[in-house]
Formats: structure tokens, C-alpha cells, sequence
């Protein structure tokens, strides 16, 4: 018995080490230590209704070359609100026919409104999803992917999610027009 | 509250938030690093370095100056430099008095480019992995306080080239800062496969870097 007791005590002692060793690293506040936080430290409340679109970038991508063509690219900003439709510019279109690429390689920049969580689509597929850590004021998120071309069209869509504000999905859509 | 991590082949960790901080932070990361197998991180890098060689083998027969940024090709690159030699004195010299490194035109560039693949003081891949660039799978997710220049990574157009290279490899520390202290979540293999990127830039322009100090 007294060797169980003494198991249990070392294995507590353990813990309690690992987790202080690693509150420390990353700032956390333990025992009687005051430490004072800086604005950007305080999660701030999530309003993923407000989210938005601020830019978004095309490259064109082959599926052959294993890449995307870096020395054109579409840049469109000042989109207004949760609709990124957009055009390739000549340049990026051009690259697209002459390398016969299959698909596109974005990165779209949101502002996230706070959202806790995201799901990502291309073509209409889930490709990726994930947690948004705390919300730090003046940060925005940009998401890289690639979207497949079909019918000289592509699109995108990221869904964001609050959990505790009744889990309603708020889309952000974007289509592309491959000319 | 839990955090979790999707690892490759979809396993999923979860573990309680200590921190108050997403992650992967910089303790996170080396405990998910070594917790990934190895066979499969192998596997991303193996991924990741053959792209190039399929794609120098795709582009070889082409005129590639359209890619370039449409460039005259009439000075051609070597498209077996493997970049082991080093620049001799006589090579310097010719090429400082021939490129004026704090004005270059895309054709200057170029031509500095084959040059250089001529005198196997660069890889042709390091020419190529410049204006085909490899995408990492899955969704990258950044967190930035700033946004990145709408010509991130253009280094090579036209300008001053040093000051250009300079303002690239600060970009990519700042990205790999980012991604360091990530607020996000993201498929293991993507946030490796995307350090591994990051890391392969830095290295290339670092090797450019060198030269360009040398010829400046």
C-alpha cells in the first residue's frame, strides 16, 4: 500500500513540475506571481457574423510543373464583405493557357471576426479545417490553397464558426473567372 | 478546453489548453515533431525535393522567357549546373563590370542568372525554384499583425537586387515567426510541409545572397 502511495506522490509531483515548467514558458500566470498583460494578451469577444474578405491572390498552378508560375499573379482588395468574386487579370491567364495549368493557387486574407473555428473548401470539397486560437486585436488570417479550374471557373469557400453563439456557419465565397 | 492536432494519416491528438495559448508554440511544436513518425516525415520531404527535378525535366525543351517574365532567352542556361564551383576572381571581375546590381531589369536578371548556371556557381534548380514555386498540402493558416507586400518574394524583377533579396529573407523570418506562434490549428503535415518551405527559401536566397556579395 505504502508503495502505491508512494507511486501516486511522485507521479503528482511530476505533473505538477511539467505543468509549471510549461505555464512558465508561455507566460501564464502561477502562484503569487503577478504578471500584467498587455491588451493584445486579453481574448476578445467573437463576432464571426462580422467577418470579411480583404484580399485575395491568384496564381495559376500545373498540376505538370508541380508548382505555381510566381512572376504573375491577380491581386484584388477592397472586397465588401463575405463575397470575393474576382477576374484573372491577362498576365495570370495568360500563364494559365500556356502552361495548360488545371488549377489555382490562392491566399485569401479575412478578417475572421472572431470566429473559433474554420472549415475550408475548393470546388465545392472540404479540404482543411480547423481551431482559431484567441483573437488578438489588429491580426488578420490569410488562408493558402489551391482551387481546381473547371470550365475556365474556380471556386472557394471558408466557413467560420463560433461555438458558443448557437454554431451558425458564416460563409466567405469567392469565385474565379479564368478567361 | 482542448486543443487538437490532426497528424498524418488523420490521427488526432487532444490534450487541455495550459497555456491559454493555441498551437503549436515553440514547446509544442518540438513535442509534435518527435511524436510524428518518422517514415512520414520522411515521406513529406521526399515529396517535396522531387517536384523540382520533374519540373526542370518538363520545362528543359522550352523557350522558358515567357516564364521569366518574357525575357530574351538568347544567352541560355545550363541545364546541368548542380552549382559546386566556386566563382574564380576572373569570373568576379567579369561579372562586376558587366551587372550593376543596384539596377537590374528583368533581362539583366536573366542573363545574371545563365551566367551564373554557366559558371556552376548555381544549380539550375535554384534558377527554376524561383518562378515555379511547390505548393505544401493541405490549408496553410497565418496569423500577421501586417500584411505582406503585394509583391512578396519578387525579388528578382527589376531594382535594386540586394535590397530586394535583403527585404525577402525579412519577410520569410517574419512568416516563420508567424508560423511559429501560430493562433491556428492546422494539419500536421501541412505546418511541417510549410516549415520545410520556408526553410528551402531562406536557404536559396541565402546561397543568392553570398553571390550577390560577392559580385556587388
Amino acid at each position: 500500500m505504502k508503495k502505491v502511495l508512494r507511486m501516486v506522490a511522485m507521479v503528482m509531483v511530476m505533473l505538477t513540475f511539467s505543468m509549471t515548467a510549461f505555464a512558465a514558458e508561455t507566460g501564464e500566470v502561477t502562484g503569487d506571481v503577478k504578471v500584467e498583460r498587455s491588451k493584445s494578451d486579453v481574448p476578445q469577444p467573437r463576432f464571426p457574423g462580422t467577418a470579411s474578405i480583404y484580399s485575395v491572390k491568384a496564381y495559376a498552378y500545373s498540376t505538370a510543373l508541380g508548382g505555381y508560375i510566381k512572376n504573375a499573379y491577380t491581386y484584388v482588395t477592397r472586397f465588401t464583405g463575405q463575397f470575393g468574386n474576382m477576374s484573372l487579370n491577362a498576365a495570370t491567364a495568360g500563364y494559365f493557357h500556356e502552361y495548360n495549368c488545371d488549377k489555382l493557387y490562392i491566399e485569401v486574407e479575412i478578417d475572421s471576426g472572431r470566429a473559433d473555428m474554420y472549415e475550408v473548401y475548393a470546388g465545392g470539397t472540404l479540404i482543411g479545417k480547423g481551431d482559431f486560437g484567441p483573437y488578438y486585436e489588429g491580426f488578420t488570417d490569410v488562408f493558402s490553397f489551391l482551387v481546381p479550374v473547371n470550365g475556365n471557373e474556380a471556386n472557394w469557400k471558408i466557413v467560420l464558426y463560433d461555438r458558443e453563439d448557437a454554431y451558425h456557419g458564416v460563409p466567405l465565397t469567392g469565385f474565379i473567372s479564368v478567361d | 478546453m482542448q486543443i487538437s492536432v490532426h497528424t498524418p494519416r488523420d490521427r488526432q491528438i487532444r490534450f487541455s489548453d495550459q497555456s491559454k495559448r493555441s498551437m503549436p508554440s515553440q514547446k509544442g511544436e518540438m513535442f509534435f515533431e518527435n511524436i510524428i513518425n518518422a517514415t512520414e516525415k520522411k515521406e513529406i520531404t521526399q515529396k517535396q525535393s522531387g517536384w523540382i527535378d520533374s519540373c526542370i525535366e518538363t520545362l528543359k525543351d522550352k523557350d522558358i522567357g515567357s516564364l521569366m517574365g518574357g525575357v530574351s532567352t538568347d544567352k541560355p542556361l545550363n541545364w546541368d549546373a548542380d552549382g559546386t564551383s566556386k566563382l574564380t576572381q576572373e569570373q568576379i571581375d567579369y561579372l562586376r563590370s558587366t551587372y550593376d546590381l543596384s539596377d537590374m531589369s528583368k533581362q539583366d536578371y536573366y542573363d545574371l542568372m545563365a551566367d551564373l548556371t554557366n559558371m556552376n556557381a548555381i544549380s539550375i534548380k535554384d534558377v527554376i525554384s524561383q518562378y515555379v514555386k511547390p505548393v505544401v498540402p493541405g490549408v496553410v493558416v497565418l496569423s500577421a499583425s501586417q500584411a505582406r507586400s503585394e509583391d512578396f518574394g519578387q525579388f528578382n524583377k527589376y531594382g535594386n537586387l540586394q535590397e530586394n533579396l535583403l527585404q525577402y529573407l525579412k519577410d520569410l523570418n517574419y512568416m516563420s515567426e508567424r508560423l511559429k506562434n501560430s493562433h491556428s490549428t492546422m494539419d500536421s503535415s501541412t505546418f511541417f510541409a510549410f516549415k520545410d518551405y520556408l526553410n528551402d527559401e531562406k536557404s536559396l536566397a541565402g546561397r543568392l545572397e553570398s553571390i550577390f556579395d560577392l559580385i556587388a
